[in-house]
């Protein structure tokens, strides 16, 4: 077995020394490209990268240089009359194609884990990451190792795999993204997952994997490998002519497909309808008309200058859906493309003292600005300049703030207390899914707010719309061509351009200004109040059990929240409103407990993942400050 | 002992029967030349050998154990040259030497050294630069250097000119000679045979048509030209004529009349008393081929 292994590997070194100059180099341009701040992606967002189409591509070559290629040249004859097993001939070249793969995949990580080693890597979180890398690869390798033994029908069925993937993806409601083996590559897990083991997934896959193998290891074998072999002689006519009219009628069956059409979920009995403020609201119920139209006006002073500011094209509309069945403070966009512009769904009807203006068009904001650039505006390095703006536009609307040293402002105890929980050593604007992955939507939205009031303090009012409306107005298309225009004019480039300010000035300036603000009394003493409990969530046998822990009594307007979901394999971060919630903490409740523990038992079963949180709402906080979120596997 | 024995093996692809029963011995030592037309069965019989090929039905068995295609471990002791070549082109000799002589455990890396000298194979070249007859000696090497009491070759001339084939042939021959070494040849070309070895089995559509010495080959066939005046009698009457007594024993493999002259040949079995001179018929002398073409000649 080793002398196959050091012979595919000698007889594959050049190439195998080609594909991992190549590897470093793609992997290096990646990491420069975000050095120079050319690029969207985070350093570790280049291994998911790599992960994806690039590494199937990797495997293919593999594939052909160590198996598909012994038996195109007929040399698997050479080897069946040494004495050694056709298993291990196999084997051997699964095992050497993988630690090819590995190797590929190693440098990929290696280099990303590198260039991202100021961004808190433990060893557990790099673990986490190589056996996802290393699994997925695994399951990649597998199927080209089936795929390859093929031989010159191996890209057609390549071929027919990549169709059928995108086929079912169209015609039925199963996401590949969303299902194992897939899930170990999830971009929003890869990068940001550094507790749980992803044991269920891992399990999946490698099952998944060690049966595609040994389904290759049997078409090796089958007819004394005569099969393999005659797979790789040259195509006859008749076989070049069916392939022909497979390649014909994929291609007939993709442009013939009919678009899915998506269910209609509601009938409605009546609109409120603004023109000017591109504001729609729908309702099924006449009962609610006079809410809609109330809601209207009190939306009309944000979303009008809005879409002035942005010069919004004539059509493009924030279409609110009365929704009764959710929470009031519970808003979603539906996946559906039917409505130019935003289509949320909203129970504005609902109590009163849970339903939020200021966080619903902080929320309503954010959506119109990633529907109106084809959720370019949501890229990592963007996101900040968009969180922020949201929450901006939800206090201010098209005004000036006042100054960040004026008086204490509730608004900016909360943007503190974010800087307090995430710091601000780094980079913390650029990097901003592992700062929305550490604060929670709202936390989030306050530490990117105080990056815009630093920016009016620094560069003026105007210059704060100038940069809203340049970049917030770039043409975006979806393609590869916003990728070239952020090559062109880096975020860095365009913010100085609008304001004036250098990026290393600008993060200069936030880093003063909230050190400053922080230490001035006022917004210490306030900070101070912020009773912050130390926290924990565990799972022991079936509980789940939450503990908070104050120094002293907490005051009666603290109110704590323990959350709860499974997660399965969903994408993280998961959103706040599909959590359930369980009272940890009372609001109003009198007494001198300070330390508050809740045991959730029978919810969910052995093995299950399961995403906990626990979100207290202290005063001066707008929205629910997450103090603890983990992605729990139950024993 | 045997150092190679079929007993009734049966091999088909799909619909084709290719091994209908094969029954054959060699025995130690011997050199042993493997005739049939081509097509007859001899490379899948080989094959079978060599584990490479799964047999469906009989035995075959090394050196007095069965042979199973999942058991590698008597391909150990089996040095084999296949009809076609696939080296890895981009290795050179030496490197081939080393690569293959990992997976033998008598491996003479001294002995592969001298035999690609002695061979004239040449040691700085890839193998994608050699030639046909230069690929065939690199293999003979290779499967010498592995020390194997059994060296199965299976038309390892074929695509070779006349000299190179008469070189390879004579170079098997002494090395067969030297070592005392068991081998066996599969051929269909019968000067080979002829040249090297001294037992013969001849294999004709999957089953054993003839099996013993090269002498017991030239006296199994015989054949007798009459003169014109007995052409209208029956061969049954012809062959009692020569052998009397014994001609229930001998076969008739052709009896063809040409230009007025009609000829018989005749398979003899062995312990047949010489044929008796007869009036009007005249033995004829037969080359090897020609005994082999009467042998197989009318099938396939």
């Amino acid at each position: 077995m080793r002398a196959m292994i050091a012979k595919d590997l000698s007889a594959n070194g050049l190439a195998l020394g080609g594909l991992v100059l190549l590897t470093t180099l793609a992997m290096l341009a990646f990491i420069a490209q975000i050095n120079l701040g050319r690029s969207v992606l985070s350093y570790l967002g280049t291994v998911t990268l790599f992960a994806g189409a690039p590494a199937i591509v990797l495997s293919l070559i593999v594939g052909h240089l160590f198996v598909s290629s012994e038996y195109l040249s007929h040399t698997q004859r050479f080897l069946e009359a040494l004495p050694i097993r056709r298993t291990s001939i196999l084997g051997a070249k699964f095992v050497s194609g993988l630690g090819a793969l590995w190797l590929l995949g190693g440098i990929a990580l290696g280099l990303g884990a590198y260039a991202a080693r100021a961004e808190f890597l433990e060893p557990r979180f790099i673990a986490l990451m190589s056996a996802r890398l290393g699994v997925w690869l695994l399951f990649v390798w597998s199927v080209v190792f089936l795929i390859s033994l093929l031989g010159r029908w191996r890209l057609a069925c390549a071929a027919v795999l990549g169709v059928g993937y995108y086929l079912i993806t169209l015609m039925s409601d199963f996401e590949f993204s969303r299902a194992p083996p897939q899930t170990l590559i999830d971009s929003n897990l890869f990068a940001f997952e550094r507790h749980a083991w992803p044991w269920r997934d891992l399990g999946i896959t490698l099952i998944l994997s060690a049966a595609i193998t040994a389904l290759a290891m049997g078409l090796g074998r089958l007819r004394d490998g005569s099969f393999a072999e005659a797979l790789a002689r040259p195509l006859t006519t008749r076989a070049r002519t069916f392939l022909g009219a497979l390649v014909v009628v994929l291609t007939g069956v993709l442009v013939m497909l009919p678009e899915r059409e998506d269910p209609v979920p509601f009938t409605f009995t009546g609109e409120a309808v603004s023109e000017t403020t591109k504001v729609a609201i729908s309702y099924h119920h006449p009962a609610y008309a006079a809410r809609a139209e109330q809601l209207l006006a009190e939306l009309t002073p944000f979303f009008e200058p809005l879409a002035k500011l942005l010069d919004s094209p004539p059509g493009f509309r924030l279409h609110i859906t009365l929704n009764t069945d959710i929470e009031p403070w519970q808003y979603f966009t539906p996946r559906t493309d039917k409505v130019f512009g935003v289509d949320a769904q909203a129970n504005f009807a609902g109590s009163e003292a849970d339903w939020s203006l200021t966080t619903f068009v902080a929320f309503g904001v954010h959506q119109w600005l990633s529907a109106a650039s084809n959720f370019r505006v949501t890229v990592e390095q963007r996101h900040w300049l968009t969180d922020g703006f949201s929450l901006w536009w939800a206090y201010h609307a098209d005004q000036p703030a006042p100054p960040l040293d004026g008086p204490l402002e509730a608004r900016l105890v909360e943007a503190l207390f974010a800087v307090g929980r995430r710091g601000i050593k780094g980079d913390p604007l650029r990097y901003w899914d592992s700062t929305g992955d550490a604060l929670g939507d709202d936390l989030a939205m306050a530490y990117g707010y105080l990056g815009w009031r630093v920016l009016q303090d620094a560069a003026g009012h105007d210059a704060l719309l100038r940069l809203a409306r340049a970049e917030f107005t770039r043409p975006e298309y979806g393609d590869v061509r916003d990728w070239l225009a952020d090559q062109r004019h880096p975020l860095q480039d365009r913010v100085a351009q609008a304001t004036g300010l250098e990026w290393s000035d600008l993060l200069a300036r936030f880093r003063a200004a909230a050190a400053r603000l922080r230490a001035r009394d006022d917004y210490a003493q306030a900070l101070a109040r912020l009773p912050i409990p130390r926290s924990d969530i565990a799972a022991v046998d079936d509980a789940l059990i939450y503990r908070l822990e104050f120094d002293a009594a907490p005051p009666p307007d603290v109110h704590c929240l323990a959350l709860h979901d499974q997660t399965g394999r969903l994408a993280m971060p998961m959103a706040r409103g599909a959590l359930q919630e369980i009272e940890l903490v009372a609001r109003g409740r009198t007494g001198t407990d300070r330390l508050f523990e809740h045991r959730l038992t029978g919810e969910y079963g052995p093995g299950e993942h399961v995403y906990a949180a626990i979100e207290c709402q202290f005063p001066y906080l707008r929205g629910g400050a997450q103090l603890l979120r983990r992605r729990v596997l139950m024993p | 002992m045997n150092s190679l024995s079929f007993y009734q093996v049966h091999k088909s692809y799909s619909e084709i029967q290719v091994l209908r029963g094969l029954d054959l011995r060699v025995g130690e030592g011997e050199v042993y030349g493997f005739l049939g037309r081509n097509g007859a069965g001899k490379s899948t019989a080989l094959r079978a050998v060599m584990g490479i090929n799964r047999i469906d039905a009989g035995r075959i068995e090394l050196f007095g154990e069965p042979v199973l295609a999942s058991d590698p471990l008597p391909r150990r002791y089996v040095g084999y040259v296949a009809q076609e070549q696939h080296f890895y082109d981009w290795m050179t000799a030496p490197r081939a030497g080393r690569f293959v002589g990992s997976f033998y455990p008598d491996w003479d890396a001294q002995e592969f050294a001298r035999l690609l000298a002695r061979l004239e194979v040449p040691t700085d070249r890839r193998i994608r630069a050699f030639s046909g007859g230069m690929t065939a000696k690199l293999a003979l090497a290779l499967a010498l250097a592995a020390r194997p009491r059994l060296l199965v070759l299976d038309e390892p001339t074929a695509g070779m000119d006349a000299v190179a084939r008469r070189e390879f042939i004579d170079i098997v021959r002494a090395q067969a000679r030297e070592d005392g070494r068991t081998t066996v040849f599969s051929s269909h070309l019968i000067d080979e045979v002829e040249r090297a070895a001294s037992q013969v089995g001849i294999i004709e559509a999957g089953v054993a048509r003839f099996e013993g010495s090269l002498d017991a080959l030239r006296g199994a066939v015989q054949q007798f030209h009459s003169s014109r005046a007995l052409t209208g009698r029956e061969p049954s009457a012809a062959i009692t004529d020569l052998f009397g007594a014994a001609a229930a024993r001998v076969t008739v493999l052709a009896d063809e009349t040409h230009d007025g002259t009609r000829t018989l040949t005749l398979e003899t079995p062995p312990g047949l008393p010489p044929a008796r001179p007869v009036f009007g018929w005249q033995p004829v002398a037969l080359s090897l081929e020609d005994r082999f073409v009467a042998l197989v000649g009318n099938s396939g």
